[in-house]
């Protein structure tokens, strides 16, 4: 089978919520340019296109091929929030490996304007308005917040542990051109910012922006014309509603992921040289860090005390920035930590490039309803000559 | 408020939110009163929220393990509030603002 090869990857120009931002097809069209022009190809290379966007709407994926005139043998429009970029990312491999597509864009972003944000949680999915809604519960950030409420009942967890998470990527942000925060940032900052739906306070919550995220996904005879650096996808795996109706769990599935992932690609966590981690939170971050094996389970706390998961470090960790610095452009902020693997793996992250980075780890998280993230997908990617 | 639960009468399966259908057997259910009672799983403490909310804040959003053994999403109301932990008894308060069941602390975690 023709194997999947990630050649590309491109982002929109982000910017701050504001009345006068770009409109959301400004900023998807921005990040197939700035995408296809790194592989010197043009709209009419493209045969597949998948999309995730919250804000696009009435438009869809077949609406952006139109305003691109792509013509297209595969497309697919994901609902799974932030897990939507890492698992549209393993069906587009699917698509090359099945031969019916040969290059394959996925596109994932939003832009709001002032208001848009609340009112979209507000009438997110059905049963999260309908029976969360009427009680005031702050969004994503008073759903979430009851993660870290209870990992650190069980465990003890503390906020200084998660907040030096904050402060590492925020450095990797001041090495980002696009990243929306460019101060740097302390851990006492991170515990003094004024609470927003305790345990969580400001600096623990993803800003939400506009931008857009682009990863081109083609075959190996397309891969070898383009003169790109080659990037596998080795595998995805993706778990959706892992525990049904149980809200206090805290694995939504990553475990299980995690595991298949291994298997089948024979690295374990200690081969990871970057992870890509899901951060609207940093309790998300933790959580996945425990999931997917590279600390015991409830152990998060300790371990971001006591690792470097700087681009220095022994286990470099959102590189970019994150959502958490970069901040989170919707249905994008599931794709960045894909874009800023394959910028790792091809060796283009300048300033803040992981030196001989082989094997990295992207992990999305997303879609809450009645209380919980229900959708998790992750893949393990390699350079090609490794 | 009660706070109402579906139930299937076919296989006895109790339901968090309401559901169309029972998700074990797809049988019809029936909504049936709750004991209003359970304990506090887990919690946050709402600072920031839309305008209709700002008289209620700071909002005590709570996942609450009923007596009838599922979880469910509230809030809870009374002065005490944010005292909250988790373990803490609590019961469907007679006096809350939302349009659905709140809950007030009536002992703490043992």
């Amino acid at each position: 089978m023709p194997e999947p090869y990630l050649a590309s990857y491109g982002s929109s120009p982000y910017e701050k919520i504001s009345p006068d931002c770009h409109e959301t097809v400004w900023h998807l069209v921005a990040a197939v340019r700035d995408c296809l022009a790194r592989a010197g190809l043009t709209p009419s290379d493209v045969d597949g296109l998948a999309l995730a966007s919250f804000s696009y709407p009435p438009g869809n994926v077949i609406t952006l091929a139109e305003m691109l005139s792509l013509r297209l043998r595969w497309c697919e429009e994901g609902q799974t929030g932030g897990a939507a970029g890492v698992q549209l990312v393993g069906h587009a491999a699917d698509q090359v490996r099945l031969g019916r597509a040969r290059c394959a864009l996925v596109v994932c972003g939003d832009a709001f304007r002032p208001g848009d944000h609340a009112r979209l949680l507000e009438n997110f999915a059905p049963a999260m308005r309908d029976h969360i809604g009427p009680h005031g519960f702050g969004g994503a950030n008073g759903l979430l917040a009851m993660l870290q409420t209870r990992h650190a009942h069980l465990h003890g967890t503390r906020r200084d542990q998660l907040a030096r998470l904050c402060v590492t990527q925020r450095e990797h942000a001041l090495l980002n051109p696009n990243a929306l925060f460019d101060r740097p940032l302390t851990v006492e900052q991170v515990l003094d910012a004024r609470p927003i739906a305790e345990p969580f306070h400001l600096f623990d919550c993803v800003m939400p922006c506009s931008g857009a995220e682009a990863v081109l996904v083609v075959s190996e005879d397309v891969s070898r014309a383009l003169a790109r650096p080659p990037v596998r996808l080795r595998a995805m795996r993706e778990i959706h509603n892992s525990a049904p109706d149980e809200l206090s769990s805290l694995d939504p599935g990553w475990r299980t992921v995690g595991d298949e992932l291994w298997a089948e690609t024979g690295y374990g966590p200690g081969d990871v040289d970057l992870a890509e981690l899901y951060d609207d939170y940093p309790i998300a971050v933790g959580l996945q860090l425990e999931g997917y094996g590279f600390c015991r389970e409830g152990g998060c706390g300790p371990f971001l005390e006591s690792t470097d998961v700087s681009i220095r470090g022994s286990l470099p960790i959102n590189t970019g920035g994150g959502q958490l610095s970069v901040g989170q452009s919707g249905a994008g902020g599931g794709l960045i930590h894909v874009t800023e693997a394959v910028q790792q793996l091809q060796g283009e992250a300048g300033a803040r490039q992981v030196a001989d980075a082989r094997v990295g780890l992207v992990s999305g998280y997303g879609y809450i309803s009645y209380g919980k993230g229900m959708c998790v997908a992750a893949a393990v990617l390699e350079r090609g000559d490794a | 408020m009660r706070l109402q639960l579906d139930r299937c009468p076919a296989c006895g399966h109790v339901c968090n939110f309401p559901r169309v259908a029972c998700p074990v057997c797809l049988g019809e259910l029936d909504r049936v009163d709750a004991a209003g009672r359970g304990r506090v799983a887990t919690f946050s403490v709402v600072h920031r929220w839309t305008e209709r909310f700002q008289p209620h804040l700071p909002i005590v959003l709570a996942v609450i393990e009923l007596e009838e053994g599922v979880e469910i999403v509230s809030s809870l109301v009374g002065d005490d509030r944010l005292d909250v932990a988790i373990g803490d008894e609590v019961e469907v308060a007679p006096d809350g603002w939302a349009e659905l069941p709140q809950f007030r602390r009536v002992a703490a975690a043992a």
